[in-house]
């Protein structure tokens, strides 16, 4: 796929640039900051863009506006935003539109090549993909204030990988369970979080994060 | 050698002494020029109220003409003050408290000016009586005879002395009316005790939510070096070991494991240099001077320290300078284009004096955010820093210190 990528530090830029060309992507623009991204991105039309967070001038947040604004003005390009640490309020603001084509990573995650990889090609076929610290982090957040106690433990176990944006099968096959028996604990959580019985896959990652964010 | 110093000092001392006195005397002399206008602002102004009482509508105006008068003589009074008894005096006081120094300093003054006049003229006439009958040939033999005293001598040595012990007593009284010139501005005019506690306090409360903040700063500026240096050098390190570990190419994975063990030797490297930057451990094992030089030779300027300390600064004052010379060194390295710095620290009238200097082209901005932070850091301390810093340069970065507080 064509890819844009977002870094300030030249270091990380090289490495996910040789990464991603080995894994046979073609890295068609890199920026260094948020402005340079919008402009790679109106300019290449990629398949999906790379992230950072924390971009010149004033390293807070200027990657994540600009991704937002990818978001809304180019629904088509798929978004994965690198974060240095769990920040609920970006990764809630990422998520107040439909949550396809779009993921929300820390960046130590990109050193794990496999699951870095795995997540972008996800979101790049639009869904989603977030991190699973992120995805612990809201769900801890949560559990105190509480429908989610009524879950038993390997509905959560369901609950946090479908969070992550798993498909079912793949949480079948990540927590060693049929799909039938999957689709059955997913029924239940729906069941106790009063949540609309929708077919659609993004549409629970929705309810599941709109759930957890609020 | 040091004692002959130390007694040219004394002797220059006296001299400035005396100097000071005939200052003295004659700022008091000078009194009476404000004690005159003193009268005549008492006669205008009586005059100006009583028209105010006799026609009300421009009671206000008088009113406010009399004030006015008031505060414009107040001034020319801490004029003469500053001028000639070296007392500065910044007044506090509003109208109603000026007036009464006014009347009050017209009483002394006048006072003052009489002492004056019956003192001084006692020792010329005593001289010239002596220097007179020395000259026509009068002088008398004068037996003294008081108790335990029996002396009989000529009048001539007898005035002279008389003349010396009356010079005497006029210093003292110079000094004593000069005293109480200055006392009575002070403790009328000038801020309470309290005022000036109360300006401490607000001194304080600032330094310290500014040593707060500065603090908070740095903090974020290690967060920073953390997360943009190490962190991305780290995640570089495992998208090295990542990628080697997901071909099938024995070769090309050795070449990455290569490159990665390469890239961790740099990380390390880094570590330490972050780890120096937060707090470098030679400020506490080898002292001020060793860090400052480690410090210098780190940097890409070649840069000369000049230490002139006679014993070891405090630990608070060796990290705030440290602090700030490295700063102003780094700054200089960054943006001044400069070619060498020139570090200069002493001690000197019981503070500590940092100088960094460079020969660049200038333009700092001491509202910037490292010499802001660097700015608090010295007035928590007590201290000041100024940037001098003209547009085609040279910067100087000066703080001062006091050494006890």
């Amino acid at each position: 796929m064509r890819l844009v990528i977002a870094d300030d530090s030249v270091l990380l830029r090289e490495g996910l640039i040789r990464l991603l060309e080995e894994e046979g992507h073609e890295v068609v623009a890199t920026a260094g900051d948020g402005e340079g991204l919008l402009d790679a991105v109106a300019e290449h039309e990629p398949d999906a863009a790379v992230v950072d967070v924390r971009m010149p001038p004033t390293h807070t947040d200027e990657g994540l506006r600009a991704a937002l604004r990818i978001r809304a003005e180019r629904p088509q390009v798929a978004v994965l935003v690198l974060s240095q640490y769990v920040e609920q309020r970006y990764a809630a603001e990422l998520l107040t539109g439909a949550p396809e084509r779009v993921g929300y990573l820390l960046k130590d995650r990109v050193a794990q090549v496999g699951e870095f990889l795995e997540a972008l090609d996800r979101v790049a076929a639009g869904g989603a993909a977030f991190d699973p610290e992120v995805v612990r982090q809201l769900l801890a957040r949560t559990t105190r204030t509480d429908p989610l106690a009524r879950l038993t433990p390997r509905e959560r176990d369901v609950l946090e990988n479908m969070a992550q944006g798993l498909s079912n099968t793949a949480i079948a096959e990540r927590l060693f369970v049929s799909l039938s028996a999957v689709e059955k604990h997913i029924n239940a959580i729906f069941d106790k979080l009063d949540l609309a019985r929708t077919p659609e896959y993004s549409r629970r990652v929705l309810a599941v994060l709109r759930f957890l964010g609020s | 050698m040091a004692k002959g110093n130390e007694v040219r000092l004394r002797g220059s001392r006296t001299l400035a002494h005396v100097g000071l006195r005939g200052r003295e005397f004659l700022g008091l002399w000078a009194g009476l020029y404000v004690s005159a206008l003193t009268l005549v602002w008492t006669v205008a102004s009586v005059l100006v109220l009583s028209v105010g009482m006799v026609r009300p509508s421009l009671r206000p105006h008088a009113r406010r003409r009399v004030g006015a008068w008031v505060l414009w003589l107040c001034d020319r009074d801490l004029n003469r003050l500053a001028r000639w008894l070296g007392a500065t005096i910044t007044p506090e006081a509003g109208t109603r408290t000026r007036t009464a120094y006014l009347l009050a300093r017209l009483a002394v003054s006048l006072g003052s000016v009489c002492l004056i006049l019956v003192i001084v003229p006692v020792p010329f006439l005593l001289v010239y009586g002596a220097v007179a009958q020395a000259v026509t040939d009068t002088a008398t033999q004068v037996s003294v005879d008081w108790p335990g005293v029996g002396v009989t001598t000529s009048s001539i040595p007898l005035g002279l002395t008389a003349a010396l012990v009356m010079s005497v007593l006029t210093w003292w009284v110079v000094m004593f009316l000069g005293g109480m010139d200055r006392w009575l501005a002070r403790t009328m005019l000038g801020p309470t005790d309290e005022d000036l506690m109360r300006r401490r306090i607000e001194e304080l409360t600032q330094t310290r939510s500014g040593i707060v903040r500065a603090v908070d700063e740095e903090r974020r500026r290690i967060e920073r070096d953390l997360h943009d240096g190490v962190q991305q050098r780290v995640v570089a390190l495992a998208m090295l070991l990542g990628r080697a570990q997901r071909g099938s190419d024995a070769e090309r994975s050795e070449h990455l494991v290569r490159q990665a063990h390469t890239e961790s030797r740099v990380l390390l490297e880094e570590l330490h240099e972050v780890a120096w930057r937060i707090y470098p451990t030679a400020l506490d094992t080898l002292g001020l001077q060793a860090a400052l030089t480690e410090a210098a030779e780190r940097g890409p300027l070649p840069v000369r320290v000049r230490f002139d300390l006679a014993e070891p600064l405090p630990r608070e004052l060796a990290t705030a300078v440290y602090f700030v010379a490295r700063e102003a060194m780094t700054n200089a390295a960054k943006h001044s284009g400069a070619r060498e710095v020139i570090v200069d620290l002493r001690v000197q009238d019981a503070r500590v004096r940092l100088t960094v200097s460079d020969d660049g082209r200038g333009g700092a901005d001491p509202g910037g955010s490292g010499l802001t932070g660097l700015a608090r850091r010295v007035q928590a301390l007590d201290g000041t820093l100024e940037v001098h810093s003209p547009p085609r340069g040279p910067t100087t970065v000066r703080a001062v210190l006091p050494l006890d507080r």
